[in-house]
């Protein structure tokens, strides 16, 4: 049958005389008799789970009206309420209610999930301990503070839990999670009821209900606002009937919900329209699941299977082994922490495991920070690789997704322990066949270890669809077997059991030469056996050389497509050196032009060699190449970045001719003092004007940025400066430049001036009394050689 | 209200434009690599407080002390507002102090796209605030209409030390200099109007502005 809530209170306290600013939980002691009128009326209309009048009675949301005293008087008087309305029904429920802190919980703000967990649990066990039969957690738009509410309810009551997200328009929550990922974390965390209600009318939220009907065999609730609120003569109005919302309320059930009610503006008529509508319906039966391991991060899911293309797990942030990574989390960074989940995102794992284990640390307090920041940074779910329980509930704590446990043996103390948090935290696990006797050496001792994992797994309440089996790697290089073994496993779990499989695969070459051979046939071999969730390094080009090829003969990849799609993308280098017959100064010359910094490095050395003077390779192969440049600039067929990456080449062939030729002093073709005016300290457009001056032949004297005007007049005396080139990027500093030129000029510096800078323009250069305007980099450039007759 | 900011990616088209690259014809990785630095080093960060708005004498109104607005370009903006959304954003110093090292070290290029990056993340940053404001907004029944930033049109940047004032951008690092520049450099202020009417889509953007030269601006197709 279909369980109707009610709808909106605080609109219904407000008609019945409550002033802006007044607390509304408060009339439960202050006003009963209008809080039971209210709750009376929806359940005339056809309520059967009552909602108490406890939505901001928590203790963080009582202390703006400095009531966080009264958090237990407050919420048992509400149950109160609503068990004498309930008497106006038959069978009718009190819901004990709890709404948002409103405060973002750690790391999105500063609320942790401590202090969320124990604001959560205060007001649970007062509801409870008054009557309340069930909780409803409603209008969370983070998933943070929802898992830590649902934590806090799970571990301190008996009381069946609905949780209930506000989807936003675009169908995420504000923090970006979508139905798909807030469903899997809730029922693995084991919600009773998921749902949505608030921010949206029914027509948003009805593809939010069928989302989360296809991510959870729980049943669905949904409570709608009357409609998308507007604001009329400064009150904001919903603008959806009763008889309206009542003919939305079938679509509602035949889409996926069991649970129906109304938010925002919804009247006990808006409810009796809604309870008419669905009283002979049914709710649908439960969408069939596939059979996959679910995990998600904050903003997106991930499935494992058994039955679709492998999913790759980053192995590579794990300090074991490397110095670099270790020495950081020992420091407490975690630089390269973050640079390994970019680069592994970037090379195509879709999940990335993180381990702590640097000996002598805090593991729980670093692995949570990982978890946290990784949170962050990454899109993609994470893995808790650790066998530290305390490391393990920190991490599993910190992380606003679903994680997966790397891993749980058989071994007493790791199925005591950790079996327990997987449940609590509605975590997956990585089941790896050891037990207390060692590793299993044959494939069927290892299914024996799996089914005793698996049966006490079961026995903490996990499910079919939250187990990765784990199919061991032993070295081949001391047991002839171990390989052979490994692919007897896999093939035994693909028989056996409908869950994923998984493991690391590079111990099996160990001791070997040309690893990466062996591994990669290996890789091969178990793909072909069933291996689904490889734990590599995703930045091994072999193995996922063999992957895709892998892919695309099982039949993941229909006819190679995929395989395709990535050979046409290896397009050739660009514009690959092909004229090696030119003379080496004409290949110079190009090589600066495309930027090829090696290989303009090579050429000045091959060129000196060859005996070229230096100041020939300057001329014919430096300067002209970037005269082409600033030609190609000009004529808008070069852009900026590739007129730099020219000036760098220029620079490392500069800077070869002087590593060869350490006595030669070159010509200048002239001094250039650069700053940016006093108080601008936008220095980007002075960095790249110095950078093009510097390589085209002229000493740079650059001042910096926030450049005051006697600073200016004291380098251009003291360098006997050609030129002073000035810049300001804002109508604030501009004026900055006026003054400059006119302290050079009171002090009798004789260089000549170019400004420049985004609001700067010729006649600004012109009153400013400036010897030129420039209107980019090049152009300096052009104007410098021009001003100095170069 | 003080929010970190996931930037859990940056779209290297928008790096590109920012750097003013307006060609296919050079290596992509370069482009990847400085977006993944700027990930790297980037804190984002956002704060945003809502007021109410006197739009007959463009006055936001704060206890922290009223702002009155002179500028003809903001306060059209504001016509309809019954309110404003004062936000600020930044991504922290670390990305800055990467681009003068890699200038330093002669890496032109790439401390021209690492900038270019930073301001792509900044503009993300913004963008999520934005969306969080937006949602705020429509919960309420308001509509918001495009943010507005000191230094569009004829609003002066010397507005700057009470936009962050009333933003609270202290709270997340943000300074002004006597010149009215925000610390660190890649941080974005602005205020969103919020009203009851929903707006009409206004030329914003690249398309309203009048800076021409602008080497990022996108090209507008007629």
């Amino acid at each position: 049958m279909i369980h109707m809530f009610d709808g909106a209170t605080g609109t219904m306290l407000q008609a019945a005389g409550m002033k802006p600013g007044e607390c509304p939980e408060l009339y439960n002691i202050t006003h009963p008799d209008i809080v039971l009128d209210i709750h009376r009326q929806y359940v005339e209309a056809g309520t059967t789970y009552l909602h108490t009048n406890t939505f901001g009675a928590n203790r963080q949301k009582l202390s703006a009206y400095g009531l966080e005293d009264r958090v237990a008087e407050i919420n048992r008087a509400a149950v109160a309420i609503a068990r004498e309305a309930a008497k106006f029904g038959k069978n009718v429920k009190v819901v004990g209610d709890l709404g948002p802190t409103g405060k973002f919980l750690a790391p999105l703000g500063e609320l942790s999930f401590d202090e969320a967990y124990d604001i959560y649990r205060e007001q649970a066990m007062i509801l409870e301990e008054a009557g309340a039969d069930c909780i409803l957690i409603e209008t969370i738009i983070d998933i943070q503070e929802m898992r830590a509410a649902l934590l806090a309810v799970k571990d301190n009551t008996n009381l069946f839990v609905i949780c209930q997200m506000s989807y936003s328009e675009d169908g995420r929550t504000v923090t970006g999670t979508d139905p798909t990922t807030a469903a899997t974390i809730l029922d693995a965390m084991g919600a009773d009821v998921i749902g949505a209600n608030c921010s949206c009318g029914p027509a948003q939220l009805l593809p939010v209900v069928e989302k989360l009907h296809a991510a959870t065999t729980k049943p669905i609730s949904i409570q709608p606002n009357a409609g998308l609120p507007r604001l009329v003569n400064g009150k904001t109005v919903f603008p959806m009937s009763p008889e309206e919302m009542g003919e939305w309320a079938p679509r509602l059930i035949n889409a996926g919900a069991t649970y129906l009610g109304g938010c925002c503006g919804t009247t006990p008529a808006h409810i009796r329209a809604m309870a008419e509508a669905v009283r002979d319906m049914e709710p649908i039966p439960p969408a069939k699941l596939p059979q996959a391991v679910m995990l998600t991060s904050r903003t997106k899911t991930v499935a494992v299977s058994a039955f679709d293309a492998p999913v790759l797990i980053g192995e590579r942030i794990n300090p074991t082994g490397r110095k670099q990574m270790a020495a950081d989390i020992r420091a407490g960074s975690l630089l390269s922490v973050k640079e390994e989940a970019i680069a592994q995102a970037e090379a195509g794992a879709s999940i990335l495991d993180v381990n702590m284990g640097v000996p002598g640390i805090d593991q729980a307090t670093m692995m949570a920070k990982a978890i946290s920041e990784l949170s962050m940074l990454t899109d993609l779910p994470l893995a808790i690789d650790t066998g530290d329980a305390a490391a393990l509930e920190a991490g599993l704590k910190a992380y606003p997704g679903r994680a997966l446990i790397n891993s749980v043996t058989a071994e007493p103390d790791r199925i005591r322990t950790f079996l327990p948090l997987a449940k609590r935290f509605g975590a997956a696990i990585l089941c790896l066949p050891i037990s207390e006797a060692g590793i299993p050496k044959t494939a069927e001792e290892r299914i024996s270890v799996i089914e005793t994992i698996l049966t006490e797994a079961k026995e903490a309440g996990l499910g079919d669809r939250d187990y990765l089996l784990d199919a061991l790697v032993m070295t081949i290089a001391t047991d002839k077997d171990a390989a052979s073994e490994t692919l007897r496993t896999l093939r035994l779990y693909r028989e056996n059991y409908p869950h994923p499989t998984t493991m690391g695969l590079s111990n099996v070459s160990f001791g070997l030469p040309n690893r990466p051979s062996v591994n990669a046939n290996f890789f091969t071999m178990c793909l072909a056996a069933g291996l689904n969730a490889p734990i590599m390094n995703p930045h091994d080009a072999k193995m996922k050389e063999h992957l895709a090829a892998s892919n695309a003969l099982l039949g993941y990849d229909p006819c190679g497509r995929q395989y395709s799609l990535s050979h046409s993308d290896m397009t050739a280098p660009i514009q690959a050196e092909t004229a090696s017959t030119l003379p080496t100064l004409d290949r110079l010359k190009d090589a600066v032009v495309r930027g090829e910094k090696e290989l303009a490095e090579t050429l000045v050395v091959k060129a000196l060699e060859e005996g070229t003077e230096p100041n020939e390779i300057t001329e014919k192969g430096l300067t002209e190449a970037m005269n082409i440049v600033g030609e190609k600039f000009g004529s808008g067929k070069y852009f900026l970045p590739q007129v730099l990456l020219s000036a760098e080449t220029m620079n490392v062939a500069f800077r070869t001719i002087r590593r060869q030729l350490p006595s030669l002093t070159m010509d200048s073709l002239g001094t250039v003092v650069l700053a940016t005016v006093k108080g601008d300290i936008h220095d980007l457009g002075k960095n790249i004007v110095a950078a093009l001056l510097e390589n085209s032949g002229f000493t740079v004297i650059d001042l910096g940025k926030d450049v005051d005007a006697q600073t200016v007049v004291t380098a251009a005396k003291e360098h006997q400066a050609d030129l002073v080139g000035l810049c300001a990027l804002m109508t604030t500093t501009v004026t900055e430049i006026d003054r400059t030129i006119d302290a050079l000029k009171e002090a009798n510096v004789t260089a000549q001036t170019i400004i420049g800078g985004a609001v700067v323009t010729q006649e600004y250069a012109d009153q400013a009394g400036a010897t030129a305007y420039a209107e980019d980099g090049v152009d300096a450039v052009r104007i410098a050689k021009q001003l100095l007759g170069k | 209200m003080k929010y970190r900011i996931p930037i859990p990616s940056l779209d290297t088209h928008t790096v590109r434009r920012y750097a003013g690259l307006k060609t296919s014809d050079f290596p992509s990785g370069r482009v990847q690599e400085a977006a993944q630095t700027v990930r790297l080093l980037a804190d984002g960060a956002g704060s945003v407080r809502y007021y109410p708005y006197d739009s007959m004498t463009h006055t936001i109104i704060a206890e922290s002390g009223n702002l009155t607005l002179s500028s003809d370009a903001i306060c059209r903006h504001l016509a309809e507002a019954e309110e404003v959304a004062v936000m600020a954003v930044t991504i922290g110093s670390a990305v800055e102090q990467a681009i003068n090292t890699a200038f330093s070290a002669g890496e032109y290029s790439h401390a021209l796209l690492l900038d270019a990056a930073a301001t792509t993340a900044t503009e993300a940053c913004a963008d999520h605030l934005n969306r969080i404001v937006t949602a705020e907004a429509r919960r309420r029944g308001l509509f918001t209409a495009f943010r507005f930033s000191p230094g569009y049109g004829d609003w002066d940047i010397t507005v700057q030390p009470d936009i962050v004032r009333l933003s609270e951008g202290d709270s997340i690092g943000i300074t002004v200099t006597e010149s009215s520049m925000l610390l660190p450099r890649k941080s974005v202020t602005a205020v969103i109007p919020l009203r009851a009417q929903k707006p009409e889509a206004l030329a914003h953007g690249c398309s309203a502005c009048t800076y021409q030269k602008c080497p990022s601006r996108k090209e507008i197709t007629p």
